[in-house]
């Protein structure tokens, strides 16, 4: 709020004195005596984040927590509320897509130096204690002696504090109902013992940690479609057959791609989707509306549960652009409806010209069910809910002897079905 | 037995015939009808598990074209060919979902 001027906040330290000045646009046309490639901009996210105690504007108490209700942090104490600072745009991370060259990263997505302590001690600044934050369960901790609560929101490299967090805006009676209503629906073939077990109450808020990525492509994609001219039948013995004309085209497509906020999982946990977890159903409530996401501030993560991003930017980078490719092939779709029969891409380049990465915590809504099987296998089910759009999808554990009895019965009767309409129709 | 299941079932088995490589006529409705069971096992089993869930990053993520550039030359026509989509057509296809039809269908395990 009381920030007139914040790029003069900018610490005045910089990771590398190799890189340039982030708060100097970059030079339109670089010196065409540079071979290299600029290395990565960082955007400094985290300028005059203060460690320690973040008191309250008005009383001075440090109880601060998000309101769901309303979006805004909210004392404790004195129920003052206010607006926690807009992320991207003004930190700097929301410009044109267009004119975005070379990498740049917010520098909460720095890489994680792996010998980066995850227990960090502060000194309380109200009674000169040490306080120890544990940096794999959060970012806050009470002082022991004063009973003030200390926040981290100065960035170390260890993936703990991000850029933005984008703040739960569906409250916790909200995604009970929605979780409650998505198992109803799905009773008849659930397993007995997760029916009997089922409560809905014990999800749990988390802050999941993500990569938003910008990226600015030039895309060329060169193939062959085809448009049908013509269909109609032929007589082949006793049977018609129907067969196709067609048209077979050269196609290129050139185009200048902007992806605007792909989001793509970066705990290493969550980017393990195989069959051994439900992690797909994590996946499958994105988007989240992450322009609305606020400058990271440790106490939007009070009374919630976080996790801890663990991926940098060159492992993600792989998926990230092979979506990006997914994009432009769906996009350039758009331009395709001639050729109803198909298009086939030979050529496909996707030349990224400029990304832009921005590390978030985003809001869900998590229910868990550890089902152990009969085989002694345990598995992890999952029922989620987008904490911003409502968006529920979930794993219910089956009752696999009942589905196969049924579905037994169902063969009977098709097979009964089946014979009639050959012999009628034969 | 609750009926909404049922339902579902017959929905499922008719969108299966409806998108199936039949050509619509009565031998092949009878033969899919032969495999009911597996048919509504797989549906179901999608149904409580989603494992075939994820995010359509491809159509879910904004993204804007600009400066496009077409080339449409055709060079030969096709007469009496019988599969009614061009083969080998790529321009739907999905690279960067992180889970396999193996997966999907919980085989893997
Ligand atoms: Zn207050
Ligand atoms: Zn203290």
């Amino acid at each position: 709020m009381s920030h007139p001027n914040p790029e003069g906040s900018t610490p005045p330290e910089q990771p590398s004195p190799l890189q340039p000045n982030p708060l100097q646009p970059s030079p339109l046309q670089p010196s065409p005596l540079q071979p290299e490639p600029p290395g990565p901009r960082v955007v400094h996210t985290d300028g005059d984040s203060k460690d320690g105690l973040v008191k309250c504007l008005r009383c001075g108490a440090t109880e601060i927590s998000l309101n769901v209700a309303t979006g805004q942090l909210r004392c404790h104490f004195c129920r003052y509320e206010w607006q926690g600072e807009v992320g991207l745009a003004n930190l700097g991370l929301d410009g044109d897509i267009g004119q975005l060259s070379g990498v740049v990263m917010g520098s909460g997505s720095v890489d994680i130096v792996p010998s980066t302590d995850e227990v960090l001690t502060f000194k309380c600044t109200a009674c000169g204690a040490e306080v120890v934050i544990d940096t794999a369960h959060g970012t806050q901790a009470r002082c022991h002696w004063c009973r003030n609560k200390l926040s981290m929101n100065q960035q170390v490299p260890n993936g703990a504090v991000p850029d933005v967090v984008l703040p739960f805006k569906l409250p916790k009676d909200a995604a009970v109902a929605k979780i409650r209503e998505f198992v109803t629906k799905r009773k008849f073939f659930a397993h007995p013992r997760f029916t009997a077990e089922f409560n809905p109450e014990n999800v749990m808020g988390v802050y999941l940690p993500y990569m938003v990525v910008d990226v600015n492509a030039h895309v060329t994609l060169t193939g062959q479609g085809e448009h049908q001219t013509r269909s109609y039948t032929v007589k082949q013995g006793d049977n018609h057959r129907r067969v196709y004309d067609a048209d077979v085209y050269q196609v290129v497509r050139d185009f200048d791609l902007h992806v605007d906020d792909l989001t793509v999982e970066s705990s290493s946990e969550r980017l393990d989707q195989t069959a051994a977890n439900s992690n797909n159903i994590i996946n499958s409530i994105m988007p989240f509306d992450v322009e609305n996401s606020v400058r990271y501030d440790s106490n939007y993560l009070a009374g919630f549960h976080s996790e801890r991003r663990d991926s940098n930017i060159d492992q993600l980078t792989p998926i990230a652009h092979t979506q990006a490719g997914d994009i432009a092939r769906h996009k350039a779709n758009e331009t395709l409806q001639f050729y109803d029969r198909g298009v086939r891409w030979d050529d496909e380049q996707v030349r990224v010209n400029g990304q832009r990465w921005v590390s978030a915590y985003l809001p869900v809504w998590l229910y868990s069910y550890h089902q152990t099987k009969s085989n002694g296998r345990t598995f992890l089910h999952y029922v989620a809910v987008n904490a911003r759009t409502g968006e529920t999808m979930g794993s219910v554990p089956i009752n696999q002897a009942k589905l196969l009895g049924v579905s037994a019965v169902v063969q009977v009767v098709g097979t009964i079905a089946g014979i009639v309409v050959v012999l009628l129709g034969g | 037995m609750d009926l909404s299941v049922l339902a579902d079932a017959a929905t499922g088995i008719s969108f299966t015939i409806g998108t199936g490589n039949g050509g619509g006529d009565g031998s092949n409705f009878g033969l899919l009808l032969l495999l009911a069971g597996p048919v509504f096992y797989g549906l179901m089993y999608l149904r409580y598990r989603n494992s075939d869930k994820r995010h359509r990053h491809e159509s879910e993520t904004r993204a804007k074209m600009h400066d496009m550039k077409v080339r449409d030359d055709r060079i030969k026509s096709l007469k009496g060919v019988s599969n009614s989509r061009m083969r080998g057509a790529n321009n739907n296809e999905v690279r960067g979902a992180r889970r396999g039809i193996t997966e999907t269908l919980g085989l893997g395990d």
